[in-house]
């Protein structure tokens, strides 16, 4: 009985979530293209798996499904088995692969300080004065990240006018004696 | 900005009047005491404020507290009144326990207003007997 053998390929190999891509297998037998083959391509996602049927292309023997990912779909790396099948042939097989990224890179993690900005009068006339301020808000977490940090926010808080503070104790980067230093001290 | 835990820790009290009392003697001119679900206290110059906490279905209690403290702060310092940020920095903790992680929702001042106006009558009850019976009346808001 003769031997399908298949090719697989995903274009484009790299796409981000909420855009598509072709999963694309080839199907011969001794160098001969096979049509009317049953495909299938089983797709291993991150967070579960999903099967496809190929449908056939106008080449012979080729076949093609569209897939599209989600804009909720995790970012990672998608395999992708395809299986080709028929009547009087020993099925073949083919693995292959692509990569999802992350459409909108993840959110920059919270400043270590938060800085606002406020000017009064909002409104003045030419020839009259207004008054910039700063505040600075911080938290323990920050002071416990390190020396720089901590220094960044001591040095903020001298020239700030108005200075919030959130304890935020985290007994899992500091001890109690070393927050209550800290924080005093500040 | 400060609550029960870190208060222990920094002082050895938990009582909030006393955690203003000792702090103020330090020059502190506001204290916000988180009180987790039953909400906030402030202790300001300008007086105390009590805004007790939104009966919410919580998903994740992470980024409560800075929900709270960043809100407060911002309102704070920018002039509104400590009632008014209190009462906006408890909105805007009960939005963000609603979602899975701490940085999914940041509710801004708009819809700490939003929340405030669909949730009245929502609130925890201040007394420690936990959440209302289903049916009943909810607790008079005082907005």
């Amino acid at each position: 009985m003769p031997t399908l053998s298949v090719t697989a390929s995903v274009s484009p190999s790299t796409i981000t979530n909420g855009s598509s891509a072709t999963i694309l297998a080839q199907v011969t037998s001794d160098g001969q293209p096979v049509a009317g083959a049953t495909v299938d391509a089983t797709i291993t996602m991150p967070n579960g798996t999903a099967i496809v049927k190929l449908s056939p292309t106008s080449t012979a023997g080729a076949y093609s499904a569209p897939i599209s990912i989600s804009s909720m779909g995790p970012a990672g790396l998608y395999t992708v088995a395809v299986n080709a099948s028929k009547a009087g042939y020993a099925s073949g097989s083919a693995v292959t692969a692509f990569t999802v990224e992350m459409k909108t890179p993840p959110p920059t993690p919270t400043p270590a300080l938060s800085i606002a900005l406020s000017v009064s009068p909002s409104s003045i006339a030419n020839g009259t004065s207004g008054v910039i301020s700063a505040s600075v808000t911080s938290s323990g977490i920050t002071l416990a990240l390190g020396r720089g940090p901590r220094e960044a926010v001591t040095k903020a808080f001298e020239l700030a006018p108005k200075r919030g503070f959130d304890t935020n104790i985290r007994l899992r980067l500091w001890d109690a004696d070393e927050a209550r230093g800290a924080i005093g001290s500040l | 900005m400060t609550d029960q835990e870190d208060t222990e820790i920094l002082l050895g009290v938990i009582d909030p009047e006393e955690a203003y009392s000792a702090y103020s003697k330090r020059g502190f001119k506001c204290l916000l005491y988180k009180l987790g679900a039953q909400g906030a206290i402030a202790f300001c110059e300008e007086g105390e404020f009590r805004e007790p906490g939104y009966s919410v279905s919580v998903e994740d209690p992470t980024g409560a507290g800075d929900a709270l403290a960043g809100t407060f702060a911002s309102l704070y310092f920018s002039g509104k009144g400590v009632d008014y940020a209190l009462r906006h920095a408890v909105a805007a903790s009960a939005l963000v326990v609603t979602v899975r992680g701490d940085n999914e929702i940041t509710p801004g001042e708009k819809d700490a207003e939003k929340m405030i106006s669909h949730l009245r009558g929502g609130r925890m009850p201040s007394s420690p007997t936990g959440r209302n019976p289903p049916g009943a009346d909810p607790p008079k808001s005082d907005l």
